[in-house]
């Protein structure tokens, strides 16, 4: 399963490179970008991320410790969005966001669970 | 011909080879510098490179070089090599390469790195407070009075006030705050005398003794200033350790003491004090039968455990919430800045409403307070002049990133028939671009494309 | 401006035939405003329609009530086997009348003229009625805004402000009277409306307006 991971430079990116440097990760194949803030991302990324890959993963500030306040909730609502939009049209991809700062990346954990009991 | 330069550190190693190779191949002049050794003027290189990872060199980290060396931020790229070499040790080579013609293919947008500092200068909104004139005085920010009618605008990064046309650097709010107990008190608790404020307290203790007495404080979750904590960690100490009281302090939330709060508080508890989180909204008063103590009744977090316990006083500090301050009557901008309410957000500087410049000062805390604005009006910001922009043609004006950026960076320009970028407040966070529903504005080399560059090649791991 | 929703996405694939060319038709004008069918929307669909094995590409024209801009995008338009036009209705049969031998199905179901109540919420404020008197209710239209379009005052059936047929929507005569309370011109309800003339609205047949001094 490949998976792209997307973090902001403030937290979401260096989580993700904690994250990375696990042993184990269950992902067959994961890439990791970084984005100024993750209010740059449309659903037009989204999609054209998706056409070459099974997931994407953001990752970013808490919602109510946004570094450009609203920058994770943005993103936030486009993940929804796409979401129920794949899901309408009945593909099997999916976008998941994670909440975390450079020190505490459990989310990221947590919510890549879904991706592999999903695969399963 | 190309001129480049290379700013590498020890960690990564550039083979001298490489750079002979790359310079006959494409015809560059590549110039290697490790960081120690920088030029002294960046102006002349075409591009400047700088061998490193994504996660040493942010966005903003970026911009500030650009700034100190005084060229165009477009020109400076980096490259993520600590990631390449680690999956792709064997086409490290063509991928640096590759990397290199990329960029160079590239237009470079027509950007600025700008130092923004603003005004020395602030309004104070509905009025001047002689309390914030003296702590501002005193750290060398001049205050001037509202003038009885006036409107203000954004004129880049500072407020421009009509008709005098006087500019300030920031704006302070002084609202309005609300306060109300805590929890609700019947008027027959209230008769029995036992309920009473800190102040009070702080009066009774030093007159009084409470020997073997029970004393309960109540303290709501928001509006409990420092100076107050402190004086409550005090109290409660005094009462157990002189008075061998039975002190209980009951909160809604557990305690984040601040800085020199912390000793107070163990000082507190190791004396016999005991602190508890407990849930208002089942906690229960009543008065007992001689009217002369209360009898509160409350669930624990810790074990939920009901208990009843009959205090001899209860001190209680008044929940302050403050109003949201409406701004419509002032500042006439493009957004409607409606109502304006501290920004309760730890990774953005205290006292603000989200609005740049715009700051809420909260009763009590003005010399915290004098000392972040006057942080803002000195340390100054590098902002990328340029970076996101408008498209005329695109733009239908609809208003949406008007009303998405949070820091109100965004204004109408009528006369082209669009919305315009205020990029000395413009912190690319990127809403607005995303948000356009008519693809107008570009976050230019910010795109997909840009930055899912070279690693895309392969997997990371 | 006019508001409309896109169609859910189950009943625009039944409207493809797996294996055609499609072309995603966005407009530049209301249904961009209010993020239904513009660009966006428009590649939004397309990514989608990809995503499910479909050839599918996506362009948006200025207005699509316009014929000038149709012409425009002539070429995507003929070269598609299918077009799903992402206009409000308007656009839609402007779009088949200068392509009428394409086939074309709206993407989106066009719903009312509104404005935006705040960012992302849209209400309904007029019902082209065609004989605007919203001055004599307080600048609230209760032909549109009255589920019953009553025009002499409420039916009784409101509870707490809101409408009896659509509970989570407010009672326009509620907003009417707590307008002109607020402004102290409550006197203006005194007027007795008469029975109105509706061939003035959609009732009177489809509608036309006329300019003589431009029809050079």
């Amino acid at each position: 399963m490949k998976v792209v991971a997307l973090g902001c430079d403030k937290s979401g990116y260096p989580a993700l490179l904690r994250w990375g440097e696990k042993e184990l990760l269950p992902f067959e194949e994961v890439e990791v970008f970084s984005i100024p803030c993750l209010g740059l991302v449309t659903e037009e990324m989204i999609f054209q991320i998706l056409e070459n890959s099974d997931a994407l993963l953001l990752a970013g500030c808490p919602l109510d410790s946004c570094h450009n306040q609203k920058g994770s909730r943005g993103a936030y609502l486009k993940t929804k969005r796409v979401n129920s939009l794949l899901q309408e049209a009945d593909i099997s991809k999916k976008v998941a966001i994670a909440f975390v700062t450079s020190g505490k990346i459990g989310e990221i954990e947590k919510v890549s669970e879904e991706f592999i009991w999903r695969e399963k | 011909m190309s001129k480049l330069l290379w700013l590498i550190d020890d960690a990564l190693p550039f083979p001298d080879f490489l750079i002979e190779e790359m310079e006959r191949n494409n015809g560059w002049k590549i110039e290697v510098r490790y960081w120690e050794n920088k030029p002294d003027s960046f102006i002349d290189y075409d591009r400047i490179f700088i061998l490193g990872n994504s996660l040493s060199f942010p966005q903003e980290r970026l911009s500030l070089l650009s700034w100190e060396w005084g060229v165009n931020p477009s020109r400076i790229q980096v490259f993520p090599g600590e990631e390449v070499r680690i999956i792709f040790p064997e086409s490290f080579l063509s991928i640096l390469e590759k990397f290199i013609v990329r960029s160079l293919s590239q237009p470079l947008f027509p950007l600025e790195a700008r130092m923004v500092v603003p005004e020395n200068r602030v309004l104070v909104l509905p009025q001047a407070s002689p309390a914030l004139e003296k702590s501002l005085k005193e750290r060398g920010i001049d205050t001037i009075i509202p003038p009885p009618s006036f409107s203000l605008r954004r004129e880049g990064v500072n407020f421009y006030l009509s008709p005098s046309g006087e500019s300030v650097g920031a704006v302070i709010v002084l609202p309005s705050e609300e306060k109300k107990p805590p929890v609700s008190f019947s008027s027959q608790i209230q008769d029995t005398r036992r309920l009473v404020n800190l102040e009070f307290m702080k009066k009774q203790v030093e007159e009084n003794r409470f020997t073997g007495e029970t004393i309960i404080f109540i303290l709501p979750k928001k509006g409990v200033s420092e100076e107050e904590w402190s004086q409550v960690f005090h109290l409660s100490w005094l009462l157990a350790q002189r008075d061998r009281a039975e002190v209980l302090v009951l909160v809604e939330e557990v305690l984040v003491a601040g800085e020199g709060l912390e000793k107070e508080y163990r000082i507190a508890r190791s004396s016999g004090v005991i602190f508890e989180k407990v849930d208002f909204s089942n906690l229960l008063t009543q008065p007992t039968l001689d009217m002369r103590g209360i009898e509160v009744e409350l669930t624990t977090e810790r074990d939920k455990l009901r208990q009843r316990i009959t205090a001899n006083w209860l001190v209680f500090l008044p929940e302050r919430n403050i109003l949201p301050f409406d701004l419509a009557p002032f500042f006439r901008g493009d957004k409607i800045e409606g109502e304006i309410l501290p920004l309760e957000n730890p990774n953005i500087s205290p006292f603000s409403s989200g609005i740049e410049g715009i700051f809420i000062s909260l009763p009590g805390e003005e010399e915290k307070f004098s000392q972040v604005v006057e942080q803002y009006l000195r340390k100054g910001m590098v902002r990328e002049i340029g970076r996101i922009e408008v498209d005329e043609e695109k733009c239908v004006l609809c208003l949406t990133c008007l009303r998405t950026c949070p820091w109100g960076a965004i204004e109408i320009e009528e006369q082209k028939k669009k919305t315009r970028i205020n990029w000395e407040l413009c912190h690319l966070c990127g809403l607005c671009t995303s948000f356009c529903p008519a693809h107008a504005i570009e976050a230019k080399g910010l795109s997909l494309e840009d930055w899912i560059s070279v690693i895309s090649l392969g997997g990371k791991r | 401006m006019i508001i409309a929703e896109r169609k859910p996405i189950k009943e625009i694939f039944s409207f493809l035939v797996p294996g055609e060319k499609v072309l995603v038709l966005g407009c530049g004008t209301c249904v961009t405003v209010c993020m239904s069918g513009g660009e966006k929307e428009a590649r939004e669909l397309s990514s989608l329609l990809h995503l499910k094995g479909w050839e599918a590409e996506d362009s948006t024209i200025e207005r699509q009530c316009e014929p000038e801009f149709n012409l425009k995008a002539k070429e995507e338009i003929t070269h598609a086997d299918t077009i799903i036009s992402l206009a409000c209705g308007v656009g839609v049969q402007t779009l088949a009348e200068y392509f009428p031998e394409k086939k074309i199905f709206p993407g989106l179901n066009t719903t009312f003229m509104g404005m935006p109540k705040e960012q992302g919420l849209w209400e309904e404020r007029c019902w082209g009625c065609g004989n605007c008197t919203v001055h004599l209710f307080g600048y609230i239209c209760p032909v549109t805004r009255c589920a019953k379009s009553l025009l002499n005052g409420p039916c009784g059936g409101s509870k707490s402000g809101k409408c009896e047929i659509k509970p989570d929507r407010d009672c326009a005569w509620q907003l009417i009277y707590d307008r002109l309370k607020k402004e102290n011109k409550l006197e203006v309800l005194y007027a007795i409306q008469p029975p109105r003339d509706w061939s003035t609205s959609h009732y009177g047949g489809q509608r036309k307006m006329i300019r003589e001094d431009v029809r050079l």
